[in-house]
């Protein structure tokens, strides 16, 4: 546990610093390289979730209580990552297993700041309420795409 | 000296300095302390040495508040009185308990908890203790398991178990009592009235009658009313032969503020690991004393949230097709495990699927198991049983299975963990024991019970089990669903008490809140004074028996002062 904790701290500085040299990295001519090989936040996100089902479920509750918040996956992507530490840019440049890290932290700072929402009576912290709700979107435009495809 | 009522002739007059009406935790213990004081002291018990049907029926009464316990079931009337069926949780309040608390209507005691603190150490070891050592950080460090850690808005708490054998002050007690020369206990006296003088300022002498048809009466310098907190004010009301409204009953507060400690599951942790460690939370022995830890919120939590205190148990539960495995009938644990309220639901499933997939530290495995397996942390309590294993070895060969279980798969079958609230109920003068028309086989008024809550208490659940729901999850020990919200209207089904009966002749130094003062002396009454549970201006953080023992030292100290 205490390990646990030393490893993410010592990446969260990392991932601060990450952020800076993400931010200084936009002079650079690769930068356009990057951008073009990596895939947008949110499909980043919700490739975390293995359960895909079950974050839909429990994101389609979120959104069906929280009035304010936005449908749009770009927009709902922005506001996890403005949670993390470091921001979106640490974002854009941490891995997946980083990624989680700083989810992680982010989950865990909502709880102890009571950043939660209560759905169907269990306590949800709202960052990871988000990722739900992305997972419950990126289902409904998936059902849309396969549609009209069809 | 043990004597029977009934063998008393009819119509006599008996005297002593100090008559004790009641002779469970509070009056035996003031009884033994005056001992050998040179003071004639006399003990009124309704009851024999066992439980008797019919000398029980004479506590039957009515309920129209909230749902409780018959009146008949949730205390004794026999020797020792209710410790003969007392849990044995011991811990003493806290100095929050005492003081007035602007947020919490009615609270403050006369007293603080440093006029009880030198009564503490003693009470532990009359009431069966080895330690009067109560502090949690202390117990931590000798103890084989460790409290969760839960953030800085929660504290962990530990109290002390009495060994079953020795929680009844009857038969711990009866043989001292017996060889003492200077106290007289009478078995089978129930005491029917408390007698004022014609000027209705003091005592005159207390009635006697027995089941038997034999009455007499009883004089003395004193007298202490010791009978429970259903009993004390009873007896108060019927007693109006000269003030019409009970004794200390001027300012219409006997019989008020009844308070318990209610308690109910408000919540329900779906854990992020199966093999959590909560085995500080089940009672457990550490060295030679039986230990249970539970959660509260610490003081500056308890002032910046304006909540009562309330204490959370955790209570394991496992899937359905293990309770049958855990049925037992003499271990505590056993049976919260049972309990049988524990599910997590298809949503809670869903949530911890998330949960599982954004886990980076932890392994999340949803436990199987082929065998049956009872709670493991019996092994280690039945190992450390000493002359109790013969009793236990179904457990502990459940154990075994359980071991090895964990030992091939990694895990046990933990399923979720439940959050049982304990409150102090905030003082609530609607919330009362009246007398009922209907009358006992000894011709007085049956006791009647409104018990109420208030809306603190709710908020203060709900609040609680908010704040615990976001440190278990923070620190990545699962999530929660919250079984009881402040949104709901009425109680949950499962409310009890801890058949505690609290604050109906409460504490205050002011008559027109309290019945009796800072020495437990009944205002307005030169003689008579109150021990128990009824004396509390508030429920306390704790269970009430070793409080209460520790104010019947200190009354006791206060008689032999005035009284020689």
């Amino acid at each position: 546990m205490s390990a646990g904790r030393l490893d993410r701290r010592g990446f969260l500085i990392g991932a601060l610093g990450a952020g800076a040299a993400v931010a200084f990295a936009g002079l650079r001519p690769w930068r356009a390289l990057v951008e073009i090989r990596t895939p947008p936040l949110p499909a980043r996100l919700t490739a975390l979730l293995d359960h895909r089902r079950s974050a839909a479920a429990v994101g389609r509750e979120y959104l069906s209580r929280a009035a304010g918040e936005g449908t749009e996956p770009g927009a709902l992507a922005e506001a996890i990552a403005a949670e993390l530490a470091g921001g979106r840019a640490a974002a854009e440049v941490a891995s997946e297993t980083e990624l989680r890290v700083l989810l992680a932290e982010a989950i865990r700072r909502d709880f102890e700041a009571e950043r939660v929402v209560s759905l169907r009576r269990w306590v949800v912290s709202r960052t990871e309420a988000r990722l739900c709700a992305l997972a419950a979107v990126g289902a409904k435009e998936g059902r849309r795409a396969a549609t009209a495809r069809s | 000296m043990l004597s029977d009522a009934r063998r008393v002739p009819p119509g006599t007059t008996i005297a002593a300095d100090l008559c004790v009406i009641g002779a469970g935790a509070a009056g035996i213990t003031i009884a033994r302390e005056l001992a050998g004081s040179g003071l004639r002291v006399l003990v009124l018990e309704s009851g024999g040495e066992e439980l008797d049907p019919r000398t029980q029926s004479l506590y039957r009464g009515r309920s129209t508040g909230i749902p409780y316990f018959a009146l008949d079931g949730t205390r004794l009337r026999f020797l020792g009185g209710s410790t003969n069926h007392w849990g044995g949780v011991c811990r003493p309040f806290d100095p929050l308990d005492f003081e007035p608390r602007d947020w919490i209507p009615f609270s403050g005691w006369p007293i603080r908890k440093r006029d009880l603190d030198r009564y503490y150490g003693p009470a532990s070891a009359i009431v069966g203790l080895s330690s009067d050592d109560f502090s949690a950080e202390s117990w931590e460090q000798r103890d084989h398991f460790s409290p969760l850690d839960l953030g800085p808005r929660t504290e962990p708490r530990v109290a002390q178990i009495v060994d079953p054998d020795s929680r009844s002050f009857g038969i711990r007690y009866r043989s001292e009592i017996e060889a003492a020369e200077d106290v007289d206990l009478y078995l089978h006296a129930n005491a029917t009235e408390i007698e004022a003088d014609p000027a209705g300022g003091a005592v005159a002498r207390v009635r006697v009658a027995t089941l038997s048809g034999n009455r007499f009466s009883v004089k003395a310098r004193s007298f202490v009313l010791a009978a429970g907190g259903i009993e004390n004010p009873r007896l108060l009301l019927a007693s109006n032969r000269q003030l019409p409204r009970g004794l200390g009953n001027q300012n219409d507060l006997v019989g008020r503020f009844f308070t318990e400690h209610p308690r109910f599951v408000a919540g329900l942790v779906a854990p992020s690991d199966a093999e959590i460690g909560v085995g500080f939370y089940g009672v457990h022995h550490v060295g030679d004393a039986d230990i249970q830890g539970y959660v509260a919120l610490p003081e500056p939590v308890q002032r910046e949230e304006e909540l009562v205190d309330v204490q959370v148990f955790v209570h394991p539960t496992y899937d359905e097709r293990f309770a049958a495995a855990f049925e037992s009938d003499d271990v505590e644990s056993l049976r919260a495990v049972s309990r049988g309220q524990g599910t997590i639901d298809e949503f809670g499933t869903d949530l911890m699927n998330v949960v599982a997939d954004l886990t980076t530290f932890r392994e999340y495995t949803i436990p199987g198991a082929p065998l049956p397996v009872p709670y493991p942390e019996i092994v280690e309590r039945t190992l450390e049983g000493g002359d109790e294993l013969r009793d236990h070895i179904p457990d502990l060969l459940g154990d075994i299975a359980a071991d090895g279980y964990r030992r091939l798969n990694g895990s046990v079958p933990l399923q979720a963990l439940e959050l049982s609230t304990r409150l102090d109920q905030a003082p609530n003068p609607e919330s009362r024991i009246t007398l009922s028309r209907s009358r006992d086989a000894l011709g007085m008024p049956r006791a009647q019970l409104e018990w109420r809550l208030s809306e603190i208490d709710r908020r203060s659940a709900a609040r609680a089990t908010e704040i615990l729901a976001s440190g278990f999850s923070a620190a990545g020990l699962g999530r929660v669903r919250i079984v009881f919200d402040d949104d709901e209207a009425g109680w949950p089904d499962d409310l009890a008490g801890g058949n505690h009966h609290i604050g109906t002749t409460r504490m205050s130094d002011d008559a027109k809140r309290g019945v009796v003062d800072r020495d437990c002396r009944v205002h307005g009454l030169a003689n008579l004074f109150v021990a128990g549970s009824s004396v509390f201006a508030t429920g306390g953080s704790s269970t009430p028996t070793l409080t209460i023992v520790a104010l019947a030292l200190r009354l006791a100290d206060h008689l032999r002062g005035t009284l020689r």
